[in-house]
């Protein structure tokens, strides 16, 4: 897995009140997870334990963490390699934004490969929880861009 | 929308030469002063230049070859599958067909307008589409397809346009990679595809065709690239727009079907001998940035093979032009 990709799933981890990511690519996987302390730990300062690809987490924590808080919900993936676009157009209003309730066959971004634009649907009624890329930025096959609730 | 008494009074103007006000207030069953009015009217809602010359009628400053209804549905092979509409003004052939696709339209269709009114490039561009000149022409067809598979159908479409172009005796063009028409002078035509999809297929993919039969120059100021059209490029020999309707749509409905069971490996080697930048130095910009090397082909996907000095790229998006001597 790219090195870029997993900084950008610690900064994500860091930003966010979420204390473990896993994203599986095919064969590879890893898994982010905050370190150990029992206290809530204050965001900015939460070290972040990079595994990869690791099956499992490292047992001491495990055993001090009994109820590790996971990224639920359900994954939206990239059909295609391509760019990724939250709006119809530069400056228009992007489809969804985080915490935004959509139904099914509403329009989340436009991936585009080539001039073909291809407009993603959500497959799934419910809330957008996070938005996994930055506009205009590259995807790959098959890879997370939203997570559904 | 055009009222019928306009489009009465289009089609007569459109054979050409002067029509006197009274002939028209006699075809049209109306008088003299509302002609006047109409052809006011008409101006103003098409963009169409019309000249009143005193003593002998009404013209159309440049003539126009109008979209024949019936000419081009008898003449594409009318299965029970393709569903033919065309327009005197649309907001976009693309965006019409989008929403029939959204509703849930299972056959083929194809739509065409004499006047795009927010006729669309991509992200966000537009695309000049003045009344009665030029094609705008969308094509919507379901592959079996998955999305992953489709990117070498933008190269397809092009190619098919490339194809209708030369059946039709247009020489001296050439392709631009992903999917541009060009001559020496600038872009002939354009294509943009949108789609929709399940993750394994099918995909409901619209192709939007934009091709410049004659641009008048007043309304082409507007345009930020270099542009040319069949009227400047060809001359006297340039096509009629309802042969090229047609020659375009059976060259894309072949290919479709074509792409869809064999892919793009079928139009590979044909891409190649006409992409004017095949082994010449390029640059391709992007939304991160501009890369440069040799343009060595394209990949089974259709990307672009570009040899850089730090291993051959596959390119997914982007502007390529050719690179200044150093």
């Amino acid at each position: 897995m790219d090195i870029r990709k997993i900084k950008k799933l610690i900064e994500l981890l860091n930003t966010s009140d979420v204390a473990e990511i896993e994203i599986h690519e095919g064969e590879e996987s890893v898994r982010i997870s905050r370190n150990g302390s029992q206290m809530p730990a204050p965001i900015a300062a939460a070290p972040a334990v990079v595994a990869a690809p690791a099956a499992a987490p490292p047992a001491d924590t495990a055993k001090e963490e009994p109820a590790v808080e996971e990224i639920s919900g359900h994954k939206v993936c990239s059909p295609m390699v391509g760019t990724f676009y939250r709006a119809a157009s530069p400056g228009a209003k992007s489809f969804v934004e985080e915490g935004q309730s959509v139904a099914e066959g509403d329009t989340l971004c436009i991936i585009e490969a080539m001039k073909i634009l291809n407009q993603i649907e959500s497959d799934k009624t419910g809330i957008v929880r996070k938005i996994l890329v930055d506009n205009a930025e590259p995807v790959e096959f098959n890879q997370p861009l939203f997570i559904i609730e | 929308m055009l009222a019928a008494n306009k489009i009465a009074l289009l089609q007569q103007l459109a054979t050409g030469g002067f029509c006197s006000g009274e002939r028209l207030a006699q075809q049209l069953k109306i008088s003299r002063s509302s002609v006047w009015k109409h052809i006011q009217q008409l101006q103003q809602q098409t963009g169409l230049r019309i000249d009143a010359v005193r003593g002998r009628g009404y013209r159309l400053s440049r003539p126009l070859e109008l979209l024949d209804n019936q000419r081009i549905k008898s003449a594409i092979e009318q299965s029970r599958s393709l569903q033919i509409e065309i327009f005197h003004q649309l907001d976009s052939t693309n965006h019409y067909l989008m929403r029939h696709s959204a509703a849930g339209l299972q056959n083929d269709a194809l739509c065409l307008t004499e006047q795009q009114l927010a006729g669309r490039g991509r992200r966000g561009r537009s695309w000049c589409s003045p009344f009665g000149t030029n094609i705008y022409l969308s094509y919507l067809h379901h592959f079996h397809r998955p999305p992953a598979a489709m990117s070498g159908f933008s190269l397809v479409a092009a190619l098919s346009v490339y194809h209708a172009l030369e059946t039709l005796g247009v020489q001296g063009i050439s392709l631009k990679w992903p999917n541009d028409i060009m001559t020496d002078r600038g872009k002939l035509a354009g294509v943009l595809l949108e789609m929709t999809a399940e993750p394994d297929g099918p995909c409901s993919v619209v192709t939007g065709i934009g091709l410049n039969t004659r641009l008048p120059d007043e309304i082409a100021q507007t345009i930020d690239q270099p542009w040319d059209d069949l009227h400047k490029h060809c001359r006297q020999a340039a096509p009629g727009r309802n042969a090229l309707v047609i020659a375009i749509v059976n060259a894309l409905r072949d290919a479709a079907q074509t792409y869809d069971q064999y892919g793009l490996e079928q139009f590979r080697q044909q891409w190649l001998a006409h992409d004017r930048y095949h082994q010449k130095r390029v640059t391709v910009t992007t939304a991160a940035g501009v890369l440069s090397g040799q343009h060595s082909g394209v990949s089974p996907q259709g990307g672009l093979l570009l040899a850089t000095d730090k291993g051959v790229q596959e390119m997914h998006g982007g502007e390529v032009s050719l690179r200044a001597a150093s």
